[in-house]
């Protein structure tokens, strides 16, 4: 069998995967969710036919994810996840004993089951007690605005089509009422190569409700131009110079991409990318 | 998207199909089978890696492959079919009523087995009670027949793997004892573009078998060349000729497709004297 997958990036361009076979293929009540295995990056996950992680290069996304904000946060406790039903941002929290909850919003319910049968490295950490996972809408949750978090991270798909509003003023600002005093939100933010004015926009409507947001970078090989981005807005601690160092320190025994310089040097940004956030939108 | 690439044995192109759905996949004794489903041809089955038949277009060539030798026949009733396990010639052969005795002669039982599951319009007269299916290799079963048959068909893989033993001049020859006077004997053979030497070869071994043997040619979208053979020997009936009218529902075939299948006279000379040009 002869079976190659494509994800195409832009009109011209794409990524190509020979693939072994097709796990599953599924049509859920919000998306197409395929599940195949590759050989060179073995299983991956596709929604409505792009690559939301691999298991060769996963862990970079979930390290970069999570543990930039955790660490820069005094002492989280409370840390909300919005997506993210595989498991994976949730897998790496619970490397933070601080932690005392987690509660996970995805609106999926079906991503979540096939990746517990299918991701068992990924998903693992869903079960914990600490885990609350409610099936529900991301936007709508925060719009009710009932619960408090130290820490909110937005797993998401890209903004386009139903995850769309959780790029959007009207959101993080009901993510800025949610948070506490020394709060961290922190979302995936495109790539910012493959397309820097959707970067930039995603960038500027976070700067529009929080006072600062900054954008680090990540390799990620299966992403477009494999050239990641997540934007973080801090409340009052700064991304890079408020780090917990001893404590980044210990938890990069556990961790294959992060540690506190990856952490540091991530927040550097080319010049190509400072100057498109100085263009007028 | 995913995209199956084809494995085209001698072409110089290649084909993909978007996948829809990987619907099966098995490794037997023999070979591995899979099929697939693609939005414009439907389910596809292949066997190692090669397209054998599309829901869409597998008439063309069953058709084609059928009814030429059975029209040429003034009253065929003992027929064998070798390979085909998908059962698409079968089929066609009992569109004609006057057909006793099919022997169906498949190595490998199970793609009979997925075409029942996958290809239900195509496998739909296998279980007939005139039909006997025989799993083995279709040389050994020409070789041990005892009783005259008046078609035999062979629907094999490419020429190439195992399926190579179906071309020889042995085999032929024990094709020829088996069948009776008025016998017909068809194989396809092949694209005229691609795979002309073998289209040549092929005419010669059953040339120093047969007095009569002659080929005929059909579009088919979704095997290599696209301009598809077929070998027909004969022990002393001009396969060209319908003995019979055409009085059978059919998608591609009929008596007029029939004459206008076969090569002209000169055209099939140039073929075999080797002076076509490409």
């Amino acid at each position: 069998m002869d079976l190659w997958f494509t994800e195409k990036h832009s009109p011209n361009m794409g990524i190509t995967l020979r693939i072994k076979r097709c796990i599953l293929q599924q049509k859920t009540p919000y998306q197409q969710m395929d599940i195949l295995e590759s050989y060179e990056y073995g299983k991956i996950l596709l929604l409505d036919g792009l690559i939301m992680f691999t298991e060769r290069d996963e862990f970079v996304y979930h390290e970069m994810i999570v543990h930039v904000p955790l660490l820069i946060h005094p002492n989280p406790k409370n840390v909300l996840v919005i997506g993210g039903g595989d498991g994976g941002t949730v897998r790496e929290i619970l490397k933070h004993p601080e932690v005392e909850r987690i509660d996970l919003v995805e609106i999926d319910e079906d991503v979540m089951n096939a990746c517990m049968e299918y991701f068992p490295e990924v998903s693992q950490g869903l079960k914990d007690p600490k885990v609350r996972i409610l099936i529900e809408d991301g936007i709508e949750f925060m719009a009710k605005g009932d619960n408090r978090y130290d820490i909110v991270i937005i797993d998401s798909t890209d903004p386009i089509g139903p995850a769309k509003g959780l790029f959007e003023p009207k959101f993080y600002q009901n993510v800025d009422h949610t948070l506490g005093q020394e709060g961290i939100m922190v979302t995936q933010s495109e790539s910012p190569f493959q397309d820097p004015k959707l970067w930039s926009w995603i960038y500027k409507n976070i700067s529009s409700v929080f006072e600062k947001a900054f954008s680090y970078l990540a390799f990620i090989p299966t992403y477009p131009a494999g050239f990641w981005s997540f934007t973080l807005a801090s409340k009052v601690r700064h991304p890079t110079k408020d780090i917990r160092t001893e404590h980044a320190l210990k938890l990069s025994s556990t961790t294959r991409y992060y540690n506190p310089k990856v952490h540091k040097s991530a927040f550097s940004l080319p010049n190509f990318l400072k100057s498109e956030l100085t263009k007028p939108s | 998207m995913i995209r199956y690439f084809e494995k085209e044995p001698y072409a110089p192109v290649e084909s993909s199909y978007e996948v829809e759905k990987v619907l099966f996949k098995i490794k037997t004794k023999f070979q591995e089978i899979e099929v697939i489903e693609n939005s414009y041809f439907g389910k596809m089955l292949f066997l190692d890696g090669i397209l054998q038949i599309t829901e869409r277009d597998e008439f063309f060539y069953h058709e084609m492959l059928t009814h030429v030798v059975m029209h040429a026949h003034p009253n065929p009733k003992r027929i064998v079919v070798i390979g085909g396990g998908d059962g698409g010639v079968v089929r066609e052969v009992l569109k004609h009523h006057g057909v006793e005795k099919i022997y169906f002669v498949e190595i490998d039982e199970e793609v009979i087995n997925v075409s029942k599951e996958f290809f239900p319009n195509v496998s739909c007269a296998v279980d007939d009670p005139r039909v006997e299916i025989k799993a083995m290799d279709g040389a050994d079963f020409i070789k041990r027949c005892h009783t005259k048959v008046d078609v035999i068909i062979v629907d094999s893989t490419d020429i190439i793997g195992f399926a190579r033993s179906l071309f020889s001049e042995d085999f032929f020859a024990s094709i020829k004892k088996a069948l009776s006077d008025e016998g017909f004997f068809v194989t396809h053979s092949e694209s005229l573009h691609f795979h002309k030497d073998m289209v040549i070869e092929v005419q010669k071994t059953l040339r120093k078998v047969f007095p009569l043997v002659d080929l005929y040619a059909t579009p088919i979208a979704t095997y290599p060349g696209h301009w598809w053979t077929f070998a027909v020997g004969s022990k002393q009936l001009n396969p060209r000729e319908l003995r019979r009218p055409f009085d059978i529902k059919t998608h591609y075939y009929d008596d007029e497709i029939h004459t206008q299948s076969f090569l002209t006279p000169k055209f099939y000379k140039k073929l075999l004297n080797k002076e076509l040009p490409w």
